[in-house]
């Protein structure tokens, strides 16, 4: 199979190349990067051909690609990769408003395309049996979730509204606002927010709290921030807590490490080990295509995260997007 | 003048020993004397310095009757709010989680609130949101801005075990606690050493019975909810 990557302007491009290269089957066919030093930067690593121009780079015979570019080019790169016939894997959030994000799923099924969302916390063990427990009964009918996804701040591209559409509650509301949905099979229909910008001085959110509350009427509160100190022993996590009326559990998305003390300046660090989550991501795409099946994780998956993040601005008080 | 707690026995810490733990009023020539809060009552007892926790203020009355708040009890919140409160006024986001040995029971929550008011002073926003009526357990969401900048969430389980788990995002510190993960004695067979408390503290900090409640006056149409 075939796959290309469109633009590396997302730190997690490096992750999905290198799990392309994972793959016996996959051969990385190209990268696209307008910004032309990143992407022959990226091309000599992964030992592929840098194209500028994105025409030149979807008139290439391919079967897949998967688009890393700034949240606000996502709708140009999938609307062009679908109309070029290629299925897609894009990054979160899926967009920066709902009316490009139902573009984006619309014209990929009048393509005949397949469009899933990176979604990777889906794909951890721990998360992973928590859903297990949820459908085999054994939490009970679902009352409530508690869930973070904090992590540190990113800096570039993404503190500039411009080109993300929003800060830290468009970056980590979505995660885990998918994992919710998948866990209860229902969607929000009430959110209630608070956002500031607190750790950087900047116009951009980088934290917010987050009360939502389903169609069945389960309740969940969720923490979201680029509040993690470069000192703190780990770039951030994706927890959840499932308050069953059987029992409560909570699952760490991050949760297999062991500590590591040391005399360095950051005393002491999670060292992760165990499952990695993109691979297991990019694997499924993989599989998806190969075998010709529905995404495990469809855009309508992504769009129905942003609404709530987007929500989230729109009813917080005391912050605008 | 004797001083009469009513508290839940098993928080009482170990070192709180000097006082008189008995089940009956037999004041034995000790100073305090600890009756379990279950058996509340305070006939007979209109001559002595009572203490009751404030979750409890609209079942009484009486002048003699101070109230306090537990959470404010505990060692290691008195230790999180004072390393919150060196940073000057504090802004950040501050998240509390309670798992709380009772059925639902919103004085719980309201004596929470006044008690982080004390850390962040007046509120601009509180969002309150129970769990669906009649389903066990129940859960509740508090969800608040405070003037100072702090947001803070809340989120309260009532069912049969109790623990309490703490996070402070600050500028420049992070603060975590989980009173299950640092209990020093594991497996936790007895109730965690963690959430344990000193009669000191609670004679130090109890509060006129009339204050506490004009306290919880101020949150009480917000929790709102039923308690079923």
């Amino acid at each position: 199979m075939k796959i290309g990557i469109m633009s590396f302007a997302h730190m997690h491009a490096y992750s999905y190349a290198d799990c392309l290269l994972k793959l016996e089957e996959v051969e990385l066919v190209g990268i696209f990067d307008d910004d032309v030093s990143r992407g022959k930067e990226a091309a000599i690593k992964y030992e592929t051909i840098h194209f500028g121009d994105q025409k030149e780079f979807l008139a290439e015979e391919m079967d897949a690609v998967i688009i890393c570019s700034e949240n606000i080019r996502h709708k140009e790169m999938v609307i062009n990769a679908a109309r070029a016939g290629k299925h897609i894997l894009c990054e979160k959030p899926i967009a920066t408003t709902i009316e490009d994000a139902q573009a984006m799923i619309d014209v990929c099924a009048d393509c005949g395309v397949t469009l899933q969302i990176a979604f990777p916390v889906r794909f951890s063990p721990a998360i992973q049996q928590v859903k297990q427990l949820i459908d085999n009964g054994e939490l009970g009918e679902i009352v409530a979730f508690r869930s973070t996804n904090r992590g540190q701040y990113p800096g570039g591209w993404f503190v500039d509204k411009e080109q993300s559409g929003g800060g830290a509650i468009l970056d980590h509301t979505v995660h885990m606002v998918d994992i919710m949905r998948w866990y209860l099979g229902m969607e929000v229909v009430k959110v209630d927010a608070i956002l500031d910008s607190f750790f950087q001085n900047g116009d951009i959110d980088d934290a917010g709290l987050l009360t939502l509350e389903f169609e069945n009427g389960v309740i969940a509160s969720h923490d979201v921030s680029w509040s993690r100190l470069p000192e703190y022993p780990t770039w951030g996590d994706a927890t959840i807590e499932v308050i069953g009326t059987k029992q409560t559990v909570k699952a760490d998305g991050f949760g297999e490490y062991f500590r590591l003390f040391s005399n360095e300046r950051k005393s002491l660090t999670h060292v992760l080990y165990g499952s990695d989550i993109d691979f297991e991501l990019i694997k499924d795409f993989v599989n998806c295509i190969k075998q010709g099946n529905s995404p495990t994780i469809t855009g309508h998956d992504g769009l129905k995260a942003l609404e709530v993040a987007l929500t989230a601005y729109e009813n917080a008080c005391n912050f605008s997007r | 003048m004797k001083n009469v707690v009513f508290a839940k026995w098993n928080r009482i810490a170990a070192s709180s020993k000097t006082a008189g733990v008995v089940d009956s009023l037999s004041l034995d020539g000790k100073e305090i004397v600890v009756l379990d809060v279950d058996k509340l009552s305070l006939s007979g007892l209109e001559k002595y310095d009572v203490y009751v926790p404030a979750t409890v203020i609209d079942t009484i009355q009486g002048n003699n009757v101070k109230a306090y708040h537990e959470l404010l009890q505990y060692p290691f919140f008195q230790r999180t709010k004072e390393t919150i409160l060196e940073e000057g006024t504090p802004k950040g986001v501050f998240r509390l989680r309670r798992m709380v040995d009772s059925v639902k029971n919103n004085a719980v929550i309201l004596s929470d609130l006044c008690v982080l008011a004390s850390m962040f002073g007046e509120t601009e926003k509180v969002v309150i949101r129970h769990s669906r009526l009649g389903v066990v357990p129940a859960h509740v969401i508090v969800l608040i801005r405070y003037v100072c900048g702090t947001m803070a969430q809340i989120d309260y389980t009532f069912s049969d075990k109790e623990f309490v788990e703490l996070e402070w995002s600050g500028i420049r510190k992070i603060i975590e606690f989980h009173s299950e993960e640092v209990n020093p004695v594991k497996p936790s067979l007895y109730h965690p050493i963690t959430l344990q408390y000193d009669i000191k503290s609670i004679l130090e900090s109890s509060k006129r019975l009339d204050l506490v409640w004009e306290e919880f006056q101020r949150y009480r149409s917000l929790v709102g909810g039923d308690e079923s």
